[in-house]
């Protein structure tokens, strides 16, 4: 910079330009040593955690080998353990929330953003607010005492007549269909309602925010055009509020990848992989640990930490992906 | 509304009477025909009408094929299908006064408020039945004041409450908040001042 301006600058022989350079004050200097540790501390505790599971998970990663990822069953004891099933439920769970949870999520931001008037407005999204602080084992309470018997019926009904796409059939041991409702409690299929209701505040106040920021000139323009409010939506609202859709989709899925207690009170542990999400019996990685970590021995508290370590890495890549497509997304619509 | 006179005359021609007869003047009344003001807010009466046609259809269809004609049962069922029996009912309904982008926008309308109340029906009776479940508890005031420590597990709701549990949570959310607060404020503040783009507003 200072070479550019002596160029610049013909008369070399007159006033030199003088040193931008400033020399920090003390409190300056006190203030960056501060908050340069506290962000440094703040990033330390994120990579001692998946330091601290790494080393711990070592000792079992080291036994288990690649099969960790591929074996279903969980017997530490016997040296034969792995996460294929549960993260299979894992997956499964928070696939099924995510069907329920981002329609929902949608319509829902798309209403108090765009339709409702302005009073209306102000108490829904409070509404909204409040119910992303509900604690989760309230939600698991309501799943087990009362929606559990309320969607047996639905299980059934949804069994017997799509039965034939594989993922909804239930069936036993030699293929039959069943239908008795004891073989739909504590199924996927309901962990993931509740999971759905859990991320669904989240979503829809993620969604609702970008979609507010939608700009007003385009949004007018529209109008001017002759387009109804569903054409506005469409071609405004969705292509500027996409970021928005992608990073609440992908935080809800984040959340619902790790949701603990819920889940540990709906479903009944299984360690084989179920298609049939219908079918009482799934499993996740957090209520794996849940479950397991008190009567582990040391062995089985290292593979315990691994298959924590797996989650941990897998939401992490979630959460990373989602806000790097918010913050993306939210530049290129200031720019554009 | 308003015209301003300025015929024959050309701005070199200046002195009283011209700028007096370039006077604004307005209309007279009864010249231009106004319609009554549209109301742009609302929903037109015709709408509104078509609304709860469509429901009342869709209820009584969905009420024929659960009681009468099919052997349909279960309560959620039943919803489902008055559902589906009134977004088609009300399509039909309003192609018959608009054209196909109208009736698009008011579907796409419906199924937008359905989500909002589906949501947040669904959210609000969770909390609903967490409360109406827990208020024989909830009603005795020893349930604040008391811990277990003198209960059994036969007492009675009288007896007994989670002060031990509220005070617990207390500490705890103190702790997290006295470690937190520092750090994440020191530590946006930081990235702040160093990330060009922060995700965060």
């Amino acid at each position: 910079m200072s070479e550019a301006l002596t160029e610049v600058l013909p008369d070399a022989g007159g006033p030199q330009p003088r040193s931008l350079r400033s020399r920090p004050v003390r409190a300056d200097r006190v203030f960056r040593l501060v908050s340069y540790s506290a962000g440094g501390t703040t990033v330390a505790i994120m990579l001692a955690v998946g330091l601290f599971l790494s080393l711990r998970a070592s000792d079992a990663l080291g036994v288990a080998g690649f099969s960790f990822l591929t074996t279903q069953e969980w017997t530490p004891e016997t040296q034969t353990f792995g996460i294929a099933a549960v993260l299979f439920g894992t997956i499964t769970i928070a696939t099924i929330a995510m069907c329920i949870s981002v329609p929902l999520a949608l319509g829902t931001a798309l209403l108090i953003s765009e339709i409702v008037p302005a009073r209306a407005k102000r108490f829904l999204i409070t509404l909204v607010d409040l119910m992303a602080a509900v604690p989760s084992v309230v939600f698991g309470l309501w799943g087990v005492f009362f929606l559990q018997s309320n969607v047996i019926p639905v299980a059934q009904w949804i069994s017997t007549y799509f039965g034939w796409i594989p993922f909804f059939a239930v069936t036993d041991q030699s293929g039959q269909g069943i239908t008795d409702a004891g073989a739909f409690t504590s199924s996927a299929f309901i962990a993931g309602i509740v999971v759905a209701l859990m991320v669904v505040p989240t979503q829809t106040s993620i969604m609702r925010e970008s979609f507010s920021q939608a700009p007003l000139g385009e949004r007018e323009g529209a109008l001017a055009l002759g387009s109804t409010r569903w054409g506005m939506i469409r071609t405004v609202v969705l292509p500027f509020g996409r970021g928005g859709i992608i990073g609440g989709t992908m935080l809800g899925l984040g959340r619902a990848l790790g949701e603990t207690i819920a889940v540990v009170m709906i479903i009944s542990p299984i360690f084989s992989i179920n298609w049939q999400v219908l079918k009482s019996g799934t499993n996740s990685v957090s209520a794996l640990i849940a479950l397991r970590y008190g009567e582990a021995s040391q062995f089985g508290l290292s593979a315990l930490m691994a298959a924590g370590l797996v989650l941990f890495i897998l939401t992490l890549i979630v959460n990373f992906t989602a806000s790097l497509i918010v913050a993306r997304s939210r530049s290129g619509a200031e720019s554009g | 509304m308003t015209i301003v006179e300025s015929e024959e005359r050309g701005p070199a021609e200046d002195g009283p009477r011209a700028s007096a007869a370039r006077r604004t003047r307005t209309p007279a009344r009864g010249a231009v025909t106004t319609g009554a003001k549209r109301d742009l807010h609302g929903v037109p009466l015709d709408d509104t009408f078509n609304v709860l046609g469509a429901a009342a259809a869709g209820l009584a269809v969905a009420t024929l094929l659960f009681g009468w004609l099919t052997p349909m049962t279960g309560y959620v069922g039943w919803i489902v299908v008055a559902f589906l029996a009134f977004l088609l009912i009300y399509a039909v309904l309003a192609s018959l006064r608009a054209d196909r982008l109208a009736v698009a926008d008011r579907i796409m309308t419906t199924l937008f408020y359905s989500a909002g109340v589906l949501l947040l029906g669904a959210l609000v009776f969770v909390l609903g039945y967490t409360i109406i479940r827990g208020l024989p508890a909830l009603i005795n005031p020893n349930f604040f004041v008391q811990t277990m420590t003198l209960a059994g597990p036969l007492d009675p709701l009288s007896v007994g409450g989670v002060a031990h549990a509220i005070v617990g949570t207390l500490i705890q959310i103190s702790m997290a908040l006295v470690i937190t607060i520092p750090l994440g404020i020191a530590t946006a503040v930081r990235s702040r001042g160093s990330c060009a783009r922060s995700p965060m507003p």
